[in-house]
């Protein structure tokens, strides 16, 4: 199945191109063939799923060349991207209605969905800053897409800031090359592990390891470095914000960041702590914003902002319990929490931004959405499948939110931090009240004029979505559990991804008297 | 030691310009100046005083020679790469600036983000 894997990122970039080069007048054409291409890239994920591997692009061999590589965590995100990507587009081909130029917008869609894919198989360092860059200039177009004056704001403050974030996290990458001479992770993980001194404050390694996280965590919206999210989710198209909440954030800011700390640099307990303190304050400072504001896009801006912190929390915690040794068990058990919340994070938000986003299609009147008072009355189907995601959201007993949070806090408890699995606990009550307040005002009131039906397309997407809120339950199921969400992590944590051939390759190196690169380098 | 603290500095010099200046376009050159700092500290990475160019050529007998003398061509491709992603995203930061300078008239980003509503179209 290998040959698959270069195919999830040229299906949707030779897709994107194509479609680029389209004139307007082949809409229907284009939207069909844009939902075509989902539906292929969705038929590989699934097939990739069984199996992991590399592939060599260009056919240069493994270490030398750029890799991509499959494993136990990267499999289970593909075929999240591929799920929530397949329902984004089959919704898009008829909300963007609302927009002009949509061949456009299919085209940068797909470029961003490449971009995430490449993001999630690239085998070394710099290729997945260069995806990461493809997914996020990709996003900064898609958010300004309505070329409205406030939508163009939104969309300079997110690019500003990130391509700021980029280049630090090219110096991160850069500083990485200058101590170990390599950015393949294989073979960082290696040259890591290899290191005799650990990793302190100051040290080099610990200096690109910083830079690494923030650039990453600037992406994934962690509290003091949201400020771009809530308004660039208010101001992009509803499809864009569902992929760019479920998919683009998580992708690019938490699986980057982790790939980093935890395969590459070999968990290092330090920028662990660094996670779990951004994690605990985009927890709380979510929270708080999401209680203050009354605008449903702003509601569930924040709240995916509190979401994401708990991923980052337990992955970090998962770290720092790992690098201190004293239980695998209890590791991996943060590790899986925090991945099951990740898969249950996409689902339901995507869903509730869709759902929200079908509304906005409902009715013309832009400033009765926006206040947000009683969008779903005529719209029972939507109003039910944002009732259930909300209730998965805030963690109601059988839903598979709720599993996730438990998991997180009794680990975190168990792991010997009391004081942060309470602060959770509190955190976790205090997200009731929002959303209960969210869809109770959502579903009273007097109803804006409906102008555009919620089309078949839109219904089916939302049905597929809340299917998979519902169905991610079973994932913790002890069958499934072990097969993907067990391997993922323990693929996070332990596996030195291909280590024979890396040694084999590092005596190689080591034998030809190779040692010009750290002696003779740079002093003048 | 000194091209190293040189590229800080204009790292620096970027960082500063782009929380300090309120004119849109100042802002994009800060952002250009912090990638060229970048791509300059990558490119000082793989440099080595009195290195050929890292082409493999005729002239030489053997390969090891030519490892022994030539820079690391690897940054060098990295900064290719990211010289490309810079200029995408100067390309697009302009355009959107332009977008608002037609809406509003101005490039001053407090009167672009301070402004009324009614003023908006």
């Amino acid at each position: 199945m290998n040959f698959l894997l270069p195919l999830v990122v040229a299906l949707p970039l030779g897709g994107g191109f194509l479609l680029a080069l389209l004139p307007g007048r082949f809409l229907k054409f284009s939207s069909f063939f844009f939902v075509l291409v989902a539906i292929s890239i969705l038929l590989s994920s699934i097939l990739l799923l069984p199996g992991t591997g590399y592939y060599e692009i260009g056919g240069w061999i493994f270490p030398l060349g750029i890799n991509f590589s499959l494993d136990g965590l990267s499999r289970l995100l593909l075929l999240m991207i591929a799920l929530v990507g397949f329902a984004v587009s089959v919704y898009s081909a008829s909300y963007m209605d609302l927009y002009t130029s949509r061949i456009r917008f299919y085209a940068l869609f797909l470029l961003l969905w490449a971009g995430l894919n490449g993001t999630v198989l690239s085998g070394d360092i710099f290729n997945r800053y260069v995806y990461v860059e493809i997914a996020v200039i990709a996003s900064y177009i898609l958010v300004g897409f309505g070329c409205a004056p406030h939508e163009l704001k939104a969309a300079l403050k997110y690019a500003v800031l990130g391509a700021v974030a980029s280049a630090f996290t090219l110096l991160g990458i850069a500083v990485v090359y200058s101590i170990t001479g390599t950015v393949n992770i294989a073979q960082l993980a290696a040259r890591f592990s290899n290191f005799t001194e650990p990793v302190f404050i100051g040290s080099p390694a610990f200096f690109a390891g910083f830079l690494l996280v923030l650039g990453f965590g600037y992406k994934s919206a962690q509290a003091p470095l949201h400020v771009w999210q809530p308004d660039a989710f208010s101001a992009a198209p509803a499809s864009v914000s569902a992929m760019m909440s479920s998919a683009l954030v998580v992708i690019v800011g938490i699986y980057a960041m982790s790939r980093t700390v935890f395969t590459a640099f070999g968990v290092v307990a330090l920028l662990c702590w660094l996670m779990v303190f951004l994690g605990l304050c985009s927890v709380f400072l979510g929270l708080y914003y999401s209680a203050k504001t009354d605008r449903p896009r702003r509601v569930l801006s924040y709240q995916s902002i509190s979401q994401v912190g708990y991923v980052l929390l337990a992955v970090g915690l998962g770290g720092i319990v790992y690098s201190s040794g004293e239980s695998l068990n209890l590791s991996i058990w943060l590790l899986v929490g925090g991945l099951f919340h990740l898969l249950n994070h996409a689902f339901f938000m995507s869903s509730l931004f869709l759902a929200l986003g079908s509304a906005e299609f409902n009715t013309v009147d832009v400033d009765c959405c926006d206040a947000g008072q009683g969008i779903f009355v005529d719209l029972p189907l939507v109003g039910c499948v944002s009732a259930i995601a909300s209730a998965s959201a805030a963690g109601i007993p059988p839903f598979a939110g709720f599993i996730s949070k438990f998991i997180i806090i009794a680990a975190t408890w168990a792991a010997g931090f009391p004081f942060i699995a309470l602060l959770l606990v509190f955190s976790t009550l205090g997200a009731l009240p929002v959303f209960y307040r969210y869809i109770s005002r959502a579903l009273q009131g007097q109803s804006p004029v409906s102008r555009r039906p919620v089309t078949l397309l839109m219904k089916g997407s939302l049905i597929f979505l809340v299917v998979l809120v519902v169905s991610a339950s079973f994932l913790i199921l002890p069958p499934l559990r072990s097969a993907y969400l067990d391997s993922a992590a323990v693929s996070l944590l332990e596996e030195r991804p291909y280590e024979e051939k890396i040694n084999e390759w590092e005596k190689i190196i080591k034998d030809a008297g190779d040692s010009d690169r750290k002696t003779g380098g740079i002093e003048q | 030691m000194l091209p190293y603290i040189l590229a800080l500095v204009l790292l620096l010099v970027g960082v500063f310009g782009i929380f300090t200046r309120k004119n849109l376009i100042k802002i994009i050159i800060s952002i250009s100046i912090i990638e060229s700092a970048v791509n300059l500290f990558l490119i000082l990475v793989g440099y080595r005083s009195g290195g050929i160019a890292p082409i493999f050529t005729a002239r030489m007998a053997e390969i090891s020679e030519f490892a022994d003398q030539a820079v690391d061509p690897l940054p060098q491709a990295m900064v290719l790469t990211s010289i490309v992603i810079g200029v995408s995203l100067t390309a697009l930061l302009v355009v959107i600036s332009l977008r608002l300078h037609h809406v509003y008239g101005t490039y001053d980003i407090n009167k672009i983000f301070f402004a009324r509503e009614s003023d908006e179209e």
